[in-house]
Parts: C-alpha cells; sequence; structure tokens
C-alpha cells in the first residue's frame, strides 16, 4: 500500500470538496434545531437546491443565476416545512419525512418534464476555481485551502457568520433562547415563531445551497439520485457537533475526510483483490459518524440538545 | 369520568370502532365499484390477425438521454421502430423494486405487447410476469437465467473492454490505470479485469486499480475516487455504470487525463480526453428478439448474444492522435478482427 | 385533548374519529387536485388519468391482485411504524430492518438443509422477525439507556445495514451464476404459494391476520394503553409508574421486527432470493403509509391500499396516457402534505 500516495496533501483537498455540501447544510440544521425545530426535511432541501440550481444556471446561461435558484429553492422549502411545523404546529418528525417526500417526487417529476424528451443531456458551465496567488503556493496548506472553489470560501465564511450570528448577536440569543426555553423567550418580548420561520428560512436556505455546491460547483450535471443522502449525514453531524456551528463543520471535515480516505485506500491496494470487503469500506464514514454520535451523547448526559428541540411553542399552555 | 359506567363507555368505543370501521369499509367499496363502473377496459390485440408491426414494451431504469445505459437501448428501439418493424411504448425511469417492476411487465402484457423488454437486470421480475402471460415475449438484460419465455440479452462489454486497455497500454506514461464500478457485478469485474489484461499485452508491468463506489449515481463520488486513483498515478480509466462514468469524465477534464465512454457514446462529454467509448449496440440483439417474436421463434427462449457485434468501440476523432502510438492502434485493430472470428478469446473474469 | 374532550369523553371521540375521516378524506381529495396540477403540467388530461388510475388499481382481478402484492410490505411494516409512532418512538430505520430481516430469513431458508417446507418457511418467518428485531433493538438501546437520538440512529443503521446485506449476497451467499449482485435461489418449495386469479402470493395473509392483532395490541392491552400514553405525554407516562425506557426498547424491536418480516415476506413471496431489488423505498413509504393511517391498524390497512393503488394505478396510467412514470412520485409527494394539513385541521 503506498501510503503517501494516501495520506498526501490531496486527501485533504478531496475529503474538503466532499465535505463541503453536507457541511452548508449540516450548519444551517444546527441554527434551526437551535432554535428547537427538527428539520428533518434536509435531503429534500438540498435536492431541491441541486435541481433548482441546476435549471438557472442552464437557462440563464450564469452560474451565478444557478446558485441564487438553488437557495431560493431551499428557501422555500424551508419555508414549507415552517408553515407545517411552526404554523400549524403538526408532528415536526413526519414533516421532514413529508418535505422529502415532497421534493423528491417533484424534482424526478420536473427533471422529466423538463429534460426528459430532448436527446442531448444538458451541460453547464461551472464556478471557477479560484486561486489565490501568494497563498496558494505554500507548501502544503496552499494547495488544500487555497486553490478551490469560490463556494468553498463562500461555505467558510457563511460557517463562521452563523457562528457569529448565534453567539454574537441579539438576534442569536434570541434562537438559543427560544430553543432552551421558549416560554420565557416569549415572556421577555420575544416573538417565538417569527424566530423559528427565519431560522428554518436560513436552514433551508443553506441545505439549497449546498446542493448548489454539488452541481453548479462541482460536476456541473444533475441527475435525480445526486444527494445521495448527504442530507440525512447532516442531521446526524448536528448531533455530533453538539450543536455548535463549528464542531458540526469539523464533523462534516471528519466525514468527508474518511470517505476520500476510504476511496484512496480502495485506490491504491487494488480494489478488485483487496481481502477486506469494499462495503466495509463504504460504511465506514457512517460507522465512524454513528460511532461518535453515541460518544458524544453518552459523555455529555447533561445534554447540549436545545431543550425545546421538536416541540412546538403555543403561547399560554406550559410545555 | 361522568356518571357513565365502564360497561358504557366500552359500549360506546366498541360502537364508534365498530362505526368507524364500517364508514371507511363502505367507502372503499362504493370507490371501487364506481371505478370499476367507469374504468376503460384494457385492450387486448386481436391475436387472430397477423401482426405485421411487433408491438414492443421497454422499460428503463433511467432516463433516454443519459448518454449511456437508457439512451442506447432507447435509441436502438426507436431505430426500430423508424424501419416500421415496431410499435414502441416506453416507461422512463422505472422503479428498480421487483414488485413494481413485475408489474408494470405484467400491465404491458395484459395491453397485448407482444415482447416486453426490460432493460436492466430484472430476472426475477420478468420471471414472475412471465409465469402470467406464457404467450407474450419478456427479455432482461445482462444474461443469466432463460427458460420458456424469458430471454436475456448479453453485454460482452469486457470484450471491447480489452481491445480499449490495448489502447490504454500504449497511452499511459506511468503504467497505471485505473477503472471504476458501481457495485462488485460480474459485468463490470469482467470489464474491469479484461482492460488491464488489455493494456498488459501491451506493457507488461501495468498495473491496474479499481473502486466501487457503492452507488450507481453519486457523481460527486465517483470523480473523488477516480481523482485518488489519478493520485495513485493512474492515467488512462475505464468506468462500469451511469455514475461513475459520469465522475471519471469529470475527474478527466479536470486532471487532463484520459479515459474510455461507458455504453453510451460519451465522447463529446470531454472531447479532448475522451480516447474512445465503448458503445453498446443493442440494435442487432433486439432486431433478433423482435424477428424472433414475429415468427413465433422467441418460445423456447434464448440467451441473446452476438459477441463483439453488440459493441463498438467508438474513437473520438479530436483524442490527439499523437497520444497514441500507431503500432497500438494496429495492435488493437488486429485484436478486434481475432475476437470477431474467434481466434482471440478474451479471458471472462467474473470474480 | 380539549376541554371538551376531557369533559364529554364519549361525545366528543365519536364526533373526533368523524373528524378524523372527514379530514382524511378532505386531505385525500385536495391531494387529488392538487396531483391534476402536475398531470395537467405534464400534458395529460386529470379526470381520464384518475379514471384510467382507479380502474387501472381495482377495476379489475388484474388490478387489485397488483395492489395486493404492494400492500403487503407497506402494511407489515406499516403496522409496526404506527405502533412505534403511536408512543412517539420515530423509527426511520425500517428500510434497514427490512433489508436485515430478510437476510437473516433468507439466510436460514438458503442454508437450513429442511426439507420440510412449511417448517422452513416458518423458521425463516421467525428468522425474519429476530434478524429486523435485532436491527432496531440497537437503535432502541441506545436511545433508552444514552438517550441518543433514535432518528438518526435509525437512519444511519440503514446504510449499514444495506451495506451488509450487499456484501452478505456479494460472498457468502452469492449465486456464482448470476449476472447481479444475488445470491443464491431460495429452494422452489418454499416459496410462498399464490391466489389462483390473483397472482397474489399469501404472504398478504400475514399482513391481514396483523391488523386485528396490532388493533387488539394498541386499543385494548396495558402495553398498548401505556404506548398511547407515552405518545402523549412521556413526562406525565413516567410520573404514572410507565418504564420509558423498556418501552422504548420494546417499541423498537416490534416495528423493527415487523419490517423484517415485511422482508423475508417479500423474498418468499416475490423475488425468489436476496438482491438490493428488493424494495425501494419501502420503509419510508411506510412511513406515509402509518401516517395517512392516523396510526391506526384499520387506518394502515386502508392507507396501504390506497398508496399501492395511486402506484399500480399510476403504471397502467402512465401506460395509456403515455405520462412519464415520474408523475406517480410527484403526487404521492404532494399527498403526503395536504394529509398533514388536513390532519392539524382535524384536531382544531
Amino acid at each position: 500500500m503506498d501510503w503517501s500516495a494516501i495520506f498526501g496533501v490531496s486527501l485533504f483537498a478531496a475529503g474538503l470538496r466532499l465535505a463541503m455540501p453536507t457541511a452548508l447544510a449540516a450548519v444551517g440544521e444546527c441554527f434551526c434545531e437551535r432554535a428547537g425545530v427538527l428539520n428533518l426535511g434536509l435531503e429534500g432541501m438540498m435536492l431541491a437546491g441541486a435541481f433548482a440550481s441546476f435549471v438557472g444556471a442552464d437557462y440563464a446561461d450564469s452560474a451565478a443565476v444557478g446558485v441564487a435558484a438553488g437557495i431560493g429553492a431551499g428557501v422555500a422549502l424551508g419555508a414549507v416545512m415552517a408553515f407545517l411545523s411552526v404554523y400549524l404546529k403538526t408532528e415536526q418528525v413526519i414533516n421532514g419525512i413529508a418535505v422529502v417526500i415532497f421534493a423528491q417526487g417533484l424534482t424526478a417529476f420536473a427533471y422529466e418534464k423538463l429534460y426528459g424528451q430532448s436527446g442531448a443531456s444538458p451541460q453547464i458551465t461551472p464556478l471557477s476555481n479560484v486561486r489565490i496567488p501568494g497563498l496558494a503556493s505554500i507548501p502544503w496548506l496552499g494547495p488544500v485551502l487555497f486553490e478551490q472553489n469560490v463556494l468553498f470560501y463562500v461555505a467558510l465564511a457563511l460557517t463562521l457568520g452563523v457562528w457569529v450570528l448565534l453567539y454574537r448577536t441579539r438576534f442569536g440569543l434570541s434562537v438559543r433562547a427560544v430553543g432552551e426555553a421558549p416560554a420565557a423567550a416569549d415572556a421577555a418580548a420575544v416573538h417565538v415563531d417569527r424566530v423559528r420561520w427565519l431560522a428554518l428560512l436560513v436552514c433551508g436556505g443553506m441545505a439549497g445551497l449546498g446542493g448548489a455546491v454539488l452541481v453548479v460547483g462541482q460536476l456541473s450535471l444533475f441527475n435525480v439520485g445526486i444527494t445521495a443522502g448527504r442530507g440525512w449525514v447532516a442531521i446526524a453531524l448536528v448531533i455530533f457537533g453538539r450543536w455548535n456551528p463549528l464542531l458540526v463543520l469539523g464533523g462534516a471535515l471528519l466525514f468527508g475526510l474518511t470517505d476520500a480516505l476510504q476511496l484512496r485506500i480502495q485506490a491504491s491496494s487494488g480494489g478488485i483483490n483487496a481481502s477486506v470487503p469494499y462495503e466495509l469500506f463504504q460504511a465506514l464514514p457512517y460507522l465512524v459518524t454513528l460511532a461518535v454520535m453515541v460518544a458524544a451523547t453518552v459523555r455529555s448526559r447533561r445534554n447540549a440538545q436545545p431543550s425545546a428541540l421538536g416541540v412546538p411553542f403555543t403561547k399560554g399552555v406550559s410545555q | 369520568m361522568n356518571g357513565q359506567s365502564t360497561q358504557d363507555r366500552e359500549d360506546t368505543v366498541k360502537h364508534s370502532a365498530l362505526r368507524k370501521i364500517s364508514l371507511a369499509l363502505v367507502a372503499l367499496v362504493v370507490a371501487a365499484a364506481a371505478s370499476a363502473a367507469l374504468a376503460k377496459p384494457a385492450s387486448h390485440t386481436d391475436s387472430a390477425a397477423v401482426q405485421k408491426k411487433v408491438k414492443v414494451g421497454l422499460l428503463l431504469p433511467c432516463a433516454i438521454n443519459d448518454h449511456t445505459w437508457c439512451q442506447a437501448a432507447y435509441s436502438a428501439a426507436v431505430r426500430l421502430q423508424k424501419e416500421g418493424a415496431i410499435d414502441l411504448k416506453y416507461t422512463s425511469n422505472a422503479p428498480f423494486d421487483t414488485a413494481a417492476v413485475s408489474q408494470l411487465m405484467a400491465q404491458y402484457a395484459q395491453r397485448g405487447y407482444q415482447l416486453v423488454i426490460g432493460h436492466s437486470a430484472w430476472q426475477d421480475a420478468a420471471f414472475s410476469a412471465a409465469g402470467r402471460f406464457p404467450k407474450t415475449a419478456f427479455a432482461y438484460a445482462g444474461g443469466g437465467k432463460v427458460a420458456n419465455n424469458v430471454a436475456t440479452y448479453e453485454e460482452p462489454i469486457y470484450q471491447v473492454a480489452y481491445l480499449a486497455g490495448i489502447l490504454a497500454g500504449g497511452i499511459t506514461k506511468t503504467g497505471v490505470v485505473g477503472g471504476l464500478a458501481g457495485q462488485d457485478i460480474p459485468l463490470c469485474h469482467a470489464e474491469l479485469q479484461a482492460f488491464i489484461r488489455g493494456a498488459k499485452t501491451v506493457r507488461s508491468n501495468v498495473r491496474g486499480l479499481s473502486a466501487y463506489i457503492g452507488d450507481w449515481s453519486d457523481v460527486a463520488k465517483a470523480k473523488e475516487a477516480a481523482l485518488a486513483q489519478a493520485d495513485s498515478k493512474a492515467d488512462v480509466f475505464i468506468a462500469c455504470g451511469d455514475g461513475p462514468s459520469q465522475g471519471m469524465i469529470q475527474a478527466l477534464k479536470e486532471r487532463k487525463l484520459s479515459g474510455f465512454g461507458y455504453v453510451g457514446n460519451q465522447n463529446s462529454l470531454a472531447p479532448k480526453n475522451m480516447v474512445g467509448s465503448l458503445v453498446y449496440k443493442l440494435y442487432p440483439l433486439f432486431k433478433l428478439m423482435v424477428q424472433d417474436t414475429a415468427q413465433g421463434k422467441f418460445i423456447p427462449a434464448k440467451d441473446y448474444d452476438v459477441g463483439l457485434k453488440s459493441f463498438q468501440l467508438v474513437l473520438n476523432s479530436k483524442y490527439s492522435q499523437a497520444k497514441v502510438p500507431a503500432k497500438v492502434m494496429a495492435q488493437m485493430k488486429s485484436a478486434q478482427k481475432r475476437i470477431a472470428t474467434g481466434e482471440l478469446k478474451v479471458p471472462y473474469i467474473a470474480k | 385533548m380539549t376541554t371538551v374532550e376531557l369533559a364529554l369523553p364519549h361525545v366528543s371521540r365519536r364526533a373526533g374519529q368523524i373528524r378524523t375521516i372527514g379530514a382524511t378524506l378532505a386531505a385525500v381529495a385536495l391531494g387529488l387536485a392538487a396531483g391534476s396540477i402536475l398531470i395537467v403540467i405534464a400534458g395529460g388530461r386529470p379526470w381520464s388519468t384518475y379514471r384510467d388510475m382507479a380502474g387501472g388499481a381495482y377495476g379489475s382481478l388484474f388490478g387489485f391482485g397488483a395492489v395486493l402484492v404492494q400492500t403487503a410490505p407497506l402494511l407489515v411494516i406499516g403496522l409496526g411504524l404506527a405502533l412505534a409512532f403511536r408512543g412517539r418512538v420515530y423509527n426511520i430505520g425500517a428500510e434497514g430492518q427490512f433489508y436485515i430481516g430478510a437476510l437473516a430469513g433468507g439466510a436460514a431458508v438458503i442454508l437450513l438443509p429442511l426439507r420440510l417446507y412449511p417448517l422452513l418457511i416458518a423458521l425463516a418467518m421467525v428468522a425474519g422477525i429476530v434478524g429486523g428485531g435485532a436491527w432496531g433493538w440497537v437503535v432502541g438501546k441506545l436511545r433508552a439507556r444514552w438517550g441518543v437520538n433514535e432518528v438518526i440512529s435509525s437512519l444511519l443503521l440503514n446504510y449499514i445495514g444495506i451495506f451488509v446485506f450487499s456484501y452478505a449476497v456479494r460472498n457468502p451467499l452469492r449465486d456464482p451464476e448470476a449476472s447481479s449482485l444475488a445470491s443464491k435461489a431460495v429452494p422452489d418449495g418454499s416459496r410462498l404459494p399464490t391466489f389462483p386469479h390473483l397472482f397474489t402470493h399469501v404472504g398478504i395473509l400475514v399482513g391481514l391476520a396483523l391488523v386485528p392483532l396490532v388493533w387488539y395490541v394498541m386499543d385494548r392491552t396495558p402495553f398498548g394503553f401505556r404506548v398511547r400514553m407515552m405518545g402523549l405525554n412521556a413526562d406525565a407516562a413516567r410520573v404514572a409508574g410507565v418504564d420509558t425506557s423498556r418501552m422504548i426498547v420494546r417499541l423498537m424491536v416490534i416495528s423493527g421486527g415487523l419490517a423484517g418480516l415485511a422482508g423475508i415476506v417479500q423474498v418468499l413471496g416475490v423475488q425468489g432470493r436476496l438482491e438490493t431489488t428488493l424494495s425501494q423505498g419501502y420503509g419510508f413509504t411506510a412511513i406515509v403509509v402509518a401516517l395517512l393511517g392516523r396510526l391506526r391498524a384499520v387506518g394502515v390497512l386502508l392507507a396501504a391500499l390506497f398508496v399501492s393503488g395511486l402506484i399500480v394505478g399510476g403504471q397502467a396510467a402512465s401506460i395509456d396516457q403515455g405520462l412519464p412514470y415520474a408523475i406517480v412520485l410527484g403526487i404521492q409527494g404532494v399527498f403526503v402534505v395536504f394529509v398533514l394539513v388536513a390532519d392539524r385541521f382535524a384536531r382544531a
């Protein structure tokens, strides 16, 4: 086994690439869960964002329009989720699954309608990579951090932005209060439902952006299975990261790195003749996430989970 | 609770439960009766009349413009339709689960379609539907069990992968070639192995890498797998599957490497990087099945295999000829002739 | 529960049930209306499409037989989920439990050198229940003991379950002749017989038998009462002496076991061997079925029949009307959302 090929610089670059879409969705989910809403519709929002970004980039011949469309689609589904969970106050777990089924169904239908009959499969122009001069020449760190797609830097900035928003602004304080003790927040004149609405819109937008990164930023094509369960993993990562955006980002990177690692091990050990079944490699990221999630939950018994997570807030009724 | 006895409450609960159930059953019966009354009767072919055109139902698990698996079947079927040989109806993005596919095939058969083709490894579904319609011809892709009215058609991509491998042996500068597949199915295994063996005939110390993505449509992961192999020095690639081939193509463009397209003509997707595509020519296979159906010779069913005629290595004219040594090209062409005559037998390694 | 419901239980319960049925029917109507918009966009005609769908699904023995085949797994999994969801234990891992159950049962049938086929089938079903139940047990234990969110752990175990299944099919149980990743076929004698005119395998009877059983457990046993209490208010239930930890584990084992049973029934009734084409999202569709069925046993049966009708009818309509098959997925998608809206107004 060629260890230098496995653990080289490109492992980290690949890990970052694989992690980015999931990380965006996970940080968004972290934000809305902090506000007390469990959004299981993330996979649907990512898919919708991926599809919308593809259509937008194709019709307007512009990657930027695609990204905007992706974010828009995510926000729209976030609004649907908010309507169900915050306005109607129905069971959040079910709402999330419903949003996923809704998004998968409509996307399959729309893709078939728009592109299913044409002879050629569409191609879009992706966002180009940005190479920061000078910094990119730093050995090792350079290619990993400073020679990435534009959306990579946007994603990093957004994650930091969410952290700042959550911990350093008044709005963030409201969000956290609404997730921990909504009755108290309500008494302090915070409009609980409005905060939750906004949190869901942010979450949806970030998930949509994650989908857009996948399509416009990385692959420049679309198929109905393109998100491949990343939204679900993102939800697990929020628990893994104990509802702290920076730790959640770290978790996403860990997952991406593990995935990149298992691919590299397969690549360098010859694959066909490997004595370890490749399903073990494929399962590795999920096993690692599950293990660390369990460990994180077990260790912090007094938990980091927002106390009002999943519970709709009704004025006047004790929670 | 309210002066009601336990017995009263139980009776009430029982009554309302019964009432609910009966209401629901009534509703269901009414709905079923109404729909039965209003439903269009399913059409049946007049089997007495001689059918000039064979009615063919085609099930595709993907989209007709995917540049690979489904497009290959669709274009072959459309060609037969244009020639006036068949009346075609197709379902794209069909479900994968056996129960649904079996029902869908049965639906076609029930409407009088004479040949139902399931373009995927839907052996169990085909047999299940075929048991109900013994006079209808069923076919599924990839090879496997045949009996009575269920046939299969082969995908001997490994033979043309061997030819691609010869070219790869001449193109590779590093001596390492890469291969990607969705799962380790015999088809893909044989394809990747043949590719490596072909390369070894040109350069005996070629090293072959392979990766199994685990998913047939995760393009991003496939791209990363190809990049991982590129980091392990692979510079010529082959793929098996829709997602794997698309991911491979993305990686080729990024790293300026070379590769071969899978099943469809994917040369236009990366004009500078594609050496050629292993194009699946389903037309001869479908034509045979249609002819057999028309002449009543379908049953007992066969394993349709036209060998190298079902695959063509379509070279990409835009690929730099300088990269392929003339000697290697000649070797490939000679091997192609020898496979066609049977003189050269490409080893089929399924595991 | 509103104050009215507390004061006059029998009146409000009947009114509540009527409201629930009414709301469900309204949801169905709204869903169909929304679906017609999709049909129009796809270039079809709503009324004739729906008529084709209804006729294709329920208008003939052919169609109804197909509906029953689709119903079998959705019903069995849905019943288990209804029970678990009633207790607020959200088992999202039914897909993985289905595959593990199929694997356990299928391995039993393939490997055991038993020729007394009824016994072999029974053993296989037990193995399926045990396999699925064990897979569910992991999730339950993680939640009961350490508070690990069962939604996520069951989700991750879905993937891991499918990987385990794929490995087993690819290696120990593999059929060397098959062109796809499939196991050896189960012995012919262990295949479930089919009804003569319906072409439906007898596995549907398993589901039908479970309906009154699950109803009885949910509505008539102390266990069911505890489950419902937990669902309404876990804290109050705990105070009232319900061992919520044990209940959580039990519910995960039961729902996992039923999903596993559905898996082995699918192997013996439909597929005849182990392959990943055994299911396509049945575990998730069953969640929709359980929801549509209002988490009640009879409701789950009706919902499973309805959703299966949608699938089979959709196939028929897509062939007859020339609509893309994706329309079925689209309609299913809008349906779910409308049912949720109606659900809310049922409780108004």
